[in-house]
């Protein structure tokens, strides 16, 4: 039985945020929303300071207290570890988003259209952006997923309805990593299956010692965190994310 | 029979609560893809109809005429 | 005009529409169409029209003035019932005048508190079937949806219904435009000893076994809050017992302000008096003291020690961005307290006091649910998060208005069609 995992070398992370970008663009999210977020972070006082940066995508709980409070069974979780969100079923309760301590839960508070980076209907657009308009749309997103054929890579973002990091359950099922995986440019992430001795991630877990986010909440991650620190009490953003639309 | 229908309410009511709590509504945990599915759909519904005729029960025992004394 | 002669004959006012009657439902309509246009507008947009955002990377609330507001007047429903089954199982006759009002409280504010969550999920009519099909009974939730809305609400209805029949009886003896509702809810009841018993034997079973039911449904929406590990602020023992007295403190300062306005607006006196404002103001003195003592307790404990998160919630609570909410709270529920203690000593009630009072601890409850659910949205964060903000957008001020104004309308209704005190023997002859 396949068991995924992610591991996150906080030694290498270099703060680039090229996961970020690869994440919008696999997952066309609209503006604000970041499944996959790296927090840029310092500690400490002038001139002692320290800077760390911490990726954080959707953590994949195994007591995921999201799917204990959805009220529908819209946001479950599968056999193979991945939490998921029925985007058909979603009724926008938001309770998710409440429960996870983590902030990875994403409500879609408009539509869609209204809510993109760019306004690609203006007439200029194709003119300077040389023509690659309409926007990139992945259609592996509006598809089924798993055996349970349930619409779970959130094509759509339709408004009133939850979403957040799918560990690019659509790329998984060509046998594909996760974007950000993909596209890191320090290998700061690796994803594969616990279960199976000969994966990246097994070896690394044989190799080094890791740590998971707030273990003592008891959601039982499934993200390894190597090398680096847990951000502490006196952690704090180097400068707020600008992310309120 | 007023009271019968009463009681026999009640009963009936309290079994389809209890019967679709536990046995047809969606099983407690978050292990696998079933946590998120009703055994049986609308089972929701058959709970709130059972609570709904256990209380109607007594709109039953005030108000249905006995055969017997009036 | 002709009708007029009969009308003022029913009882309790029941079918006279006066001139200030007639503007005041008027009003409210005006405030619902607001709310309408308002809720049409979020319906449309999206949620976006309102002033609550993601927690996390955008720094906003999720839950905001619509669920306070839903708790609000679930909490405002367990005090109506509570006191009518209470009345009814000790026979506490004096204090029979408030038992109908009581019960059209808990019946009413329910299906405000039902439509409120209904306007606060970003797909309504999918959120209505996909609930009945297919509810989580781990999902605190389900007990909310199935409990609170179902089965609370439709055993308040069952007993106000059951104990109006006799009145509405009486009523229909006489011809009315009103003739056949009154018909319709006495539903066939004849004054005789026999319907008398099973009617009182009914009504005392289902006091029996509502209270325990609301004791049950109030409590799960404080678990909905106190069983969230991730969120410092909510995550707490004490939140299902403080709803409950809470719930219980805003329902009874109410009732008294519902009590004092049919006082005024009935013509005879009808038992509103002395013993019953009194009775009321000393559970509300009761109620405000075992509240006041959880506050301390929780406040206490915060600033003692704590996790630094659950800290930083409390900071912000006490002097930071909730502080003016949280003070104001405080004065809502102290002054009371204070005014209650004083005429409690004296054992003389003042209605206007009690009034006062009444909405002072309404508005101090209103402002203690926003701080049960916002200040752990913006603030404290288990990961390094901004700190956030919310404020509420003209959208979810009308439509809460709407939905105040909506109730007050169905009181306003239900007291010219049903008597909203119960006849007593000796009036029977009088109409």
């Amino acid at each position: 039985m396949v068991k995924y995992a992610m591991a996150v070398d906080l030694d290498r992370c270099q703060g680039c945020r090229g996961c970020m970008e690869a994440c919008k663009i696999e997952n066309n999210t609209v503006e604000s929303v970041f499944w996959m977020h790296v927090f840029r972070l310092e500690s400490g006082e002038y001139p002692d300071t320290k800077m760390s940066f911490l990726p954080r995508p959707c953590q994949h709980c195994d007591n995921a207290p999201c799917v204990k409070v959805c009220p529908v069974g819209a946001r479950f979780k599968r056999e193979d570890g991945l939490v998921l969100t029925d985007a058909d079923r979603c009724i926008g309760c938001r309770y998710c988003e409440l429960a996870c301590p983590y902030g990875v839960n994403y409500f879609n508070w408009a539509k869609p259209e209204k809510r993109q980076y760019l306004d690609y209907d203006h007439p200029d657009v194709e003119r300077v952006t040389g023509g690659v308009i309409p926007p990139y749309k992945n259609p592996d997103l509006d598809l089924l997923y798993g055996e349970e054929q349930r619409l779970t890579a959130g094509g759509g973002h339709f408004k009133g309805v939850m979403e957040k990091c799918t560990f690019c359950v659509h790329r998984l099922d060509k046998g594909l990593d996760p974007a950000c995986v993909d596209t890191c440019p320090v290998q700061a992430l690796i994803f594969g299956d616990l279960e199976d001795p000969s994966s990246g991630i097994a070896e690394m877990i044989n190799d080094r010692t890791h740590f998971r986010l707030l273990e003592e909440v008891g959601t039982e991650p499934s993200v390894l965190y190597f090398g680096g620190a847990a951000p502490t009490e006196d952690s704090r953003e180097i400068e707020t994310v600008k992310a309120r639309v | 029979m007023r009271k019968g229908l009463t009681i026999g309410m009640i009963i009936v009511g309290i079994a389809l609560m209890v019967i679709s709590y536990f046995a047809l509504s969606a099983p407690w945990g978050v292990e696998t893809v079933s946590n998120s599915e009703p055994r049986m759909q609308f089972a929701p519904l058959v709970y709130v109809l059972g609570v709904m005729i256990a209380i109607g029960s007594a709109l039953v025992y005030t108000m249905l005429p006995d055969r017997d004394s009036d | 005009m002709a009708t007029a002669t009969h009308e003022a004959t029913l009882p309790r006012g029941v079918g006279r529409l006066t001139r200030g009657w007639v503007i005041f439902i008027l009003a409210m309509v005006a405030v619902c169409v607001l709310g309408w246009v308002a809720y049409i507008r979020e319906f449309s947009e999206g949620m976006t029209v309102t002033g609550m955002r993601n927690v996390g990377t955008m720094g906003g609330a999720t839950w905001g003035l619509y669920i306070t507001f839903v708790v609000y007047f679930v909490g405002v429903s367990f005090a109506g019932i509570t006191i009518a089954a209470v009345i009814r199982l000790f026979n506490l006759e004096r204090l029979r005048p408030i038992a109908r009002m009581a019960e059209v409280m808990t019946v009413v504010s329910l299906i405000l508190g039902a439509i409120a969550i209904v306007a606060d999920l970003g797909q309504p009519f999918r959120g209505i079937v996909n609930l009945f099909r297919y509810a989580r009974p781990q999902s605190p939730f389900f007990g909310t949806f199935t409990m609170v809305i179902a089965g609370y609400l439709f055993a308040s209805l069952v007993y106000l219904w059951i104990s109006s029949r006799r009145d509405a009886a009486l009523l229909a003896k006489q011809p009315s435009r009103l003739h056949w509702i009154h018909r319709l809810v006495a539903a066939g009841y004849t004054d005789t000893p026999a319907e008398r018993e099973r009617q009182s034997r009914a009504t005392f079973w289902m006091a029996v076994s509502i209270l325990p039911m609301l004791v049950v449904a109030t409590s799960t929406l404080g678990f909905v809050f106190g069983l969230q590990g991730g969120r410092p602020g909510w995550y707490s023992a004490l939140q299902a017992p403080a709803f409950v007295v809470l719930a219980g403190l805003s329902g009874t300062g109410l009732l008294i302000v519902l009590a004092a306005i049919v006082r005024k607006s009935l013509p005879r006196d009808v038992g509103l008096n002395q013993y019953v404002f009194g009775w009321l103001g000393r559970v509300m003195m009761l109620l405000l003291f075992v509240y006041v003592y959880f506050m301390v307790t929780e406040v206490l404990t915060a600033t003692y020690a704590g996790v630094d998160r659950d800290q930083q919630v409390t900071r912000e609570m006490l002097w930071g961005e909730y502080s003016w909410i949280f003070w104001s709270a405080v004065i809502l529920l102290v002054l009371p307290l204070a005014s209650l203690v004083f005429q409690a000593l004296r054992r003389r009630w003042n209605v206007s006091w009690l009034v006062a009072a009444g909405i002072a601890v309404n508005l101090g409850a209103i402002g203690k649910r926003y701080l049960i659910a916002v200040p752990s949205q913006t603030h404290g964060q288990l990961l390094p998060y901004p700190e956030g903000s919310y404020s509420p957008s003209w959208v979810e001020f009308a439509v809460v208005a709407s939905l105040v104004a909506f109730g007050a309308l169905v009181i306003g209704v239900f007291m010219k069609v049903l008597p909203i005190v119960e006849i007593e023997d000796e009036e029977v002859s009088h109409a």
